[in-house]
């Protein structure tokens, strides 16, 4: 049924997300074809960016409270599939456009880095990179593949992490005060507190990482709380979902 | 295909997250594997000072006696061995000439002051900048007005109604006011001098380089100030070194002091080579001429580079050896680097720019230090300050590697 889930909401995701991804990849190309004047072509990149991250609210606003809350909630309600699993699909689901989003801004991003190591060397560079990556120095190479490998899992969880965050406030201010006007209100509330949260949360292990100089262990530590938040609020979504359509 | 992908869209979601992770995986192996093998080759070199990130810019002082390692809590002086001269905001002594020396405010060390030679402060640490020392002669500034003071701390010159003020060399400085004047602190005499210099400097064969416009051209000055050879404009002039400067000769172009900035072309025709005192091109350099470094005292070699060449020629002009470079076609590699850096010969060995990196070659030609470093610049006593990445350090090749 999950997996159900997830092809459901990912199927009604893509018409809110496609503008989002478009314009990632036309950023991407314009970039990618604007190599040679690099690390410059990383400004049409980010405004790119953050025009389709404009796009992509719409995305996460239609999973995440329209597709919940106004037309589409009947239709849930009559869909054979446990409260569980229309949580888990609706993370899932937003992650995996969250990542498509990514894959298709980092791309151009690490062809540009891999030119801007070519003109210096791919010594210098590699230096560069170990800068930047303080474990480069302790970690044997085996092992620091193993650490690279899994960035792509630690990204996609950390995605989760936020999505499960997203939800539980629009779940959580759905609930609060039900029957008083202004829906969108109470979704606008929930986006403010979003970004707030969300911002503050990054910040915090972004400066904890450059206080230890990237260490491996706050890291780690980071990946099992963002797993433990992924859980408790996604158990809290399920929680209340069952509250709200058991009404 | 298309079908697969939306029938099975959490399926190739996840075959994209396993080649993602694959590929940052491999990528990260090769990288680590490079930086351990770096390492591994570098801690083999004879370091003074291992490379680290301790400080923040590490380099030889301008008069090439020390290096200067910058950190948060101010400037450390270190000798050729690695030991600290002196260090952070309370003792930071920067050796000025003539004996004296520049000191710092112990609240900001930015902010400077100057003690003669019997170590007598002259000048409180108050002042922006602080030039010169040469024959008893202090230039010092502070919020753009310059004063020039003599080593008892009286006052020669008031630099007000100057625009600007630049020490040239021993007693002789660069007034700029509504026009240029030389003025000579030794016997208080000014001259006139035009109104479009930017800055004077020694060419090293008792008489002057004139940079002008801000950025060029350049021409060459007697010991009295006139310009030489008929005012004949330069793209690029180097100091003289062992008979010879080395210059980018402006076709039909000469100096006058009524001419406008608009009248320098920004990319004239220019011919390149290393010429006598008297102007003529000893040797003719051919036109895939990047740059042409001095020649040097010790070995009468020179190292000149083109866009894939770097290559040592003798006093004939003949190529005795090459190495592989890599400069891009607009370079200006060399015009940028202060004197000492210059990929000049001097025990041995010269600190060579390969177009990416630096490295070190030594006068037949090898290469003693691979070029994979983002900086090198000579120091005392044939030590160089090496940086790569963030990391600085020196290393020292006085018995060579």
């Amino acid at each position: 049924m999950l997996y159900k889930s997830i092809n459901f909401n990912l199927q009604i995701g893509y018409k809110s997300f496609f503008p989002a991804i478009a314009i990632a990849v036309v950023t991407s190309v314009i970039t990618l074809m604007t190599m040679s004047s690099a690390p410059m072509n990383m400004f049409i990149l980010m405004i790119g960016l953050m025009i389709s991250c404009i796009f992509s609210y719409k995305g996460l606003n239609y999973l995440f409270n329209t597709s919940l809350f106004n037309e589409g909630s009947s239709f849930y309600m009559t869909l054979p599939m446990a409260e569980k699993d229309i949580v888990w699909g609706k993370i899932i689901s937003a992650s995996i456009y969250l990542g498509i989003y990514l894959v298709v801004f980092l791309v151009p991003m690490m062809f540009s880095l891999l030119y801007i190591g070519n003109d210096m060397g791919f010594s210098n560079f590699s230096m560069l990179i170990s800068d930047n990556f303080g474990m480069v120095e302790t970690l044997p190479p085996a092992l620091f593949a193993l650490y690279t490998a899994s960035m792509p899992i630690q990204c996609l969880i950390g995605s989760m992490t936020s999505c499960a965050f997203l939800l539980a406030l629009m779940l959580y201010f759905h609930s609060y005060g039900t029957g008083q006007n202004g829906q969108k209100n109470k979704s606008a509330y929930a986006w403010i507190i979003f970004f707030a949260g969300n911002g503050t949360y990054n910040k915090l292990w972004e400066t904890l990482s450059g206080k230890t100089g990237g260490s491996l262990y706050i890291q780690l530590v980071q990946f099992i709380i963002n797993i433990a938040l992924l859980f408790a609020f996604a158990s809290y979504c399920t929680k209340n979902l069952q509250n709200q359509y058991n009404q | 295909m298309k079908e697969f992908i939306k029938k099975n869209a959490p399926l190739t979601a996840l075959g994209v997250l396993v080649i993602l992770s694959l590929i940052s995986g491999i990528s990260g192996y090769f990288i680590s594997a490079d930086y351990q093998k770096q390492n591994a080759e570098m801690n083999k070199l004879p370091w003074v000072v291992p490379l680290t990130k301790e400080y923040d810019n590490l380099w030889p002082t301008d008069d090439g006696k020390f290096f200067e390692a910058e950190k948060d809590d101010g400037t450390y002086l270190m000798d050729s061995r690695g030991n600290i001269v002196s260090k952070g905001n309370d003792n930071c002594d920067y050796p000025l000439a003539g004996g004296m020396t520049r000191f710092s405010s112990k609240n900001d060390y930015y902010i400077y002051g100057v003690k003669n030679k019997d170590g007598k402060v002259i000048a409180e640490a108050k002042y922006d900048f602080v030039y010169g020392g040469d024959g008893g002669y202090v230039l010092i500034e502070k919020d753009s007005r310059a004063t020039i003071i003599d080593e008892n701390g009286n006052t020669v010159l008031d630099g007000k109604g100057y625009r600007e003020i630049t020490h040239i060399a021993g007693t002789y400085y660069l007034l700029s006011g509504i026009e240029q004047q030389i003025f000579n602190a030794e016997d208080g005499s000014m001259e006139k001098i035009g109104n479009r210099i930017t800055y004077i400097y020694p060419d090293g064969n008792d008489g002057y380089i004139a940079q002008l416009n801000g950025w060029a051209p350049y021409i060459l000055l007697d010991k009295n100030f006139k310009p030489k050879n008929n005012g004949q404009q330069y793209n690029y002039i180097s100091t003289y070194s062992n008979g010879l400067y080395y210059a980018e000769k402006i076709k039909d172009s000469f100096y006058s002091p009524e001419r406008l900035d608009s009248d320098y072309e920004e990319n004239p025709k220019v011919e390149k080579g290393y010429m006598d005192e008297t102007g003529e091109m000893i040797i003719p350099l051919p036109g895939d001429t990047l740059f042409g470094y001095n020649f040097s005292e010790e070995e009468d070699k020179a190292i000149i580079c083109t866009t894939k060449k770097i290559k040592i020629i003798d006093r004939n002009g003949k190529v005795l050896s090459e190495l592989k470079a890599n400069f891009k076609k607009d370079s200006e590699t060399g015009m940028f680097d202060y004197a000492q850096d210059r990929a000049v010969f001097k025990g041995g060995y010269a600190p060579v720019d390969f177009g990416k990196n630096f490295g070190i070659i030594d006068t037949d030609g090898n290469m003693v230090l691979e070029p994979k470093y983002s900086m090198i610049r000579r120091g005392p006593d044939n030590c160089y300050a090496v940086s790569i990445g963030e990391r600085n350090g020196i290393i020292n090749l006085g018995e060579g590697l």
